[in-house]
């Protein structure tokens, strides 16, 4: 295995195989252009045979061989560690793609069948209602339930009908998730230390959302990182 | 010389002359401090996708002599966060200078 190769196997641990291929091909045009330049001016500097001192210090390679080159050219590029930690905070891992990719199937499932989309929009409007029905009649205990049960279902749906494109949109809807979410755990839970349990999936999920939005530009986004 | 977190505004000052590659803003940040800032070329791209990302540079393949080339340009967002980086390091600059008294 080459230099080159050794640095990227590192440099694109954990990413996503998009963003790997995206890494390789970015850093071996770099490398080529990097290693023509060295040799070009070890030749130039090999031809004048004066000033190797000079082009030395410049292109860090001097009259070196191929190999040489070649070593100069990589110890240029840095830590491939570094650049692991710093590819991996600004393109998709591994593990976020799956969690993409899982997201826009389910929505496309939905998205593709009439039938389920309107069964997902009844299934919280019914409890929502029940539960605003029970509260006038004096059942609180259900009717909490019910709207707890009614505001996740929302939560859970949603997705399916934000509308794509309305970024503006997209950011208010995804507030009043976050308020709805921290509501639904108020009143389902009285306990805190439940509450946070139970939070922390949702809250997990949400963190990695957020981060894969910072990551594509708005153009890129699935229907699943509107909401 | 450790220049971290101006990264980003130097290679708004390369892209702002002109469109340009990876490789190419490398040199150019190199040449135009006269060597003096030095970086781990590695860090370039992610600084790169990072602008992308928040939309102050855009990218496009071409082809050059056969090989597929990425360039970046600036955009108006770019120009925009590159004045107020500018006018932010004329401030701190100026500041330190009369500290030190140089």
């Amino acid at each position: 295995m080459s230099r080159l190769d050794q640095w990227l196997q590192e440099a694109t641990r954990h990413l996503s195989a998009e963003s790997a291929v995206q890494v390789r091909s970015e850093i071996r045009e770099h490398y080529e252009l990097a290693r023509e330049a060295a040799m070009a001016a070890a030749e130039s500097a090999g031809g004048n045979n004066t000033g190797l001192a000079q082009a030395d210090a410049e292109v860090k390679v001097g009259p070196a061989k191929e190999d040489e080159a070649d070593r100069l050219v990589v110890a240029a590029l840095g830590d491939a560690r570094v650049a692991n930690r710093k590819y991996r905070a600004v393109l998709l891992t591994a593990s976020e793609a799956r969690m993409l990719a899982r997201a826009s199937r389910e929505i496309k499932a939905v998205a593709s069948r009439p039938w389920l989309q309107a069964l997902l929009l009844a299934v919280p409007i019914t409890a929502l209602t029940a539960s605003a029905g029970l509260m006038l009649s004096g059942s609180f205990a259900f009717a909490r339930t019910l709207l707890a049960g009614g505001i996740a279902t929302s939560l859970l749906f949603a997705g399916v009908f934000v509308p794509r494109q309305r970024p503006f949109l997209a950011n208010i809807l995804r507030c009043a998730k976050w308020a709805a979410m921290v509501f639904l755990f108020t009143i389902a839970f009285d306990s805190s230390w439940l509450m946070i349990a139970c939070l922390w999936p949702l809250a997990h999920v949400e963190w990695n959302m957020a981060t894969i939005r910072h990551k594509l530009p708005i153009a890129q986004w699935p229907r699943s990182l509107y909401f | 010389m450790n220049f971290k977190g101006t990264l980003p505004t130097l290679i708004l000052e390369a892209l702002a002359r002109e469109t340009s590659h990876g490789y190419r803003i490398a040199q150019q940040i190199k040449e135009r401090s006269k060597g003096v800032l030095d970086f781990r070329e590695g860090t370039l791209y992610p600084a790169l996708h990072k602008l992308e990302n928040e939309g102050m540079v855009k990218s496009s393949e071409s082809v050059e002599n056969g090989r597929t080339r990425r360039y970046y340009r600036i955009t108006e967002a770019g120009r925009k966060a590159l004045a107020k980086d500018r006018a932010e390091w004329a401030d701190v600059s100026g500041a330190i200078s009369v500290i030190l008294g140089v």
